[in-house]
């Protein structure tokens, strides 16, 4: 996977564009697939204990399309109705960006599972290293920073927004 | 309350489908004797052509003609297995990038909190919006 902080400065840096509540939900769904995928196995390596092998692989499934799709749209149904397609859509659009980015990467043609359960086909485009973001996530952090702080400049002296004037 | 049903039980089912190919060793390296990758596992020890890595909860040895790689440093092998359990790698490809991703992903990890936070406010009656 690429860095987290490349993930959502992938979707924060246009979002700056967006009204400031669905860029949001565009960067929670970009940090879904490492937050509920990779995050319970990172969390397992601190406790005192050895979990059993296998027993957190059912995270896995999180950074995959169709699991992934499952449960954003079953998440989606806590909100009250007339936000759940909103917030669905968006999460759904950061999550496909995430895998998009991660499949820019190389593992030695190893590959995501981007079609389990109906196929075990892995795929990978292979053309950036897997370490390649590391050098880019700070000034991509910083860029975005930047960004959302002239956005913020530009609130706070009234003049419109581009999110408000989207509205 | 149907979307519900239907999505929490294709989620349910995928997961259940994934653990049980995965605790019958469907996303395990072949033992064929053919070459195959194992790819970002950690060193858990080393000496001069022997490493032991841990990769989803599973331990390899690995051995072979390399020097000795820090512990906890990811590395990927190219290997084939032997008659014995262990791995005859081919070639090893240390990751020294891979701490600093975790650090990244840790700030990532905060900064997506603070968004949730922001962002959804969990009332009686479903989660709403801010803004």
């Amino acid at each position: 996977v690429a860095d987290l902080v490349t993930h959502l400065a992938s979707a924060l840096l246009p979002g700056v564009l967006l009204p400031a509540n669905r860029a949001s939900l565009l960067a929670i769904g970009v940090a879904l697939p490492d937050v509920g995928g990779r995050l319970p196995s990172i969390a397992a390596e601190s406790l005192p204990f050895a979990l059993p092998p296998g027993s957190l692989s059912a995270f896995d499934v999180l950074h995959q399309p169709i699991g992934l799709t499952a449960a954003i749209v079953a998440t989606s149904t806590l909100f009250v109705p007339e936000q759940r397609r909103i917030v669905a859509g968006w999460l759904l659009s950061g999550a496909a960006l995430h895998l998009a980015v991660d499949l820019l990467q190389d593992h030695h043609g190893q590959g995501y599972h981007l079609a389990f359960p109906l196929s075990e086909w892995r795929f990978e485009l292979g053309w950036i290293g897997s370490e390649s973001s590391i050098s880019w996530a700070p000034w991509l952090g910083l860029a975005t920073g930047v960004a959302w702080a002239a956005r913020a400049l530009v609130s706070a002296r009234g003049r419109p927004a581009p999110a408000a004037r989207a509205r | 309350v149907i979307v519900r049903v239907v999505a929490g039980a294709v989620f349910v089912a995928t997961a259940g489908w994934w653990t049980w190919r995965d605790a019958h060793g469907a996303f395990e390296p072949d033992d064929d004797g053919e070459t195959t990758i194992v790819s970002l596992a950690t060193v858990e020890a080393s000496e001069p052509g022997r490493l032991t890595l841990e990769k989803a909860q599973r331990r390899y040895v690995v051995v072979g003609r390399f020097d000795v790689f820090p512990v906890g440093l990811d590395v990927t092998v190219q290997a084939r297995r032997r008659p014995d359990g262990a791995w005859d790698a081919d070639w090893v490809e240390p990751h020294p990038g891979r701490a600093a991703k975790r650090r990244l992903g840790a700030v990532g990890t905060a900064v997506t909190v603070a968004l949730v936070a922001v962002t959804i406010r969990a009332r009686r009656g479903g989660w709403r919006l801010r803004g």
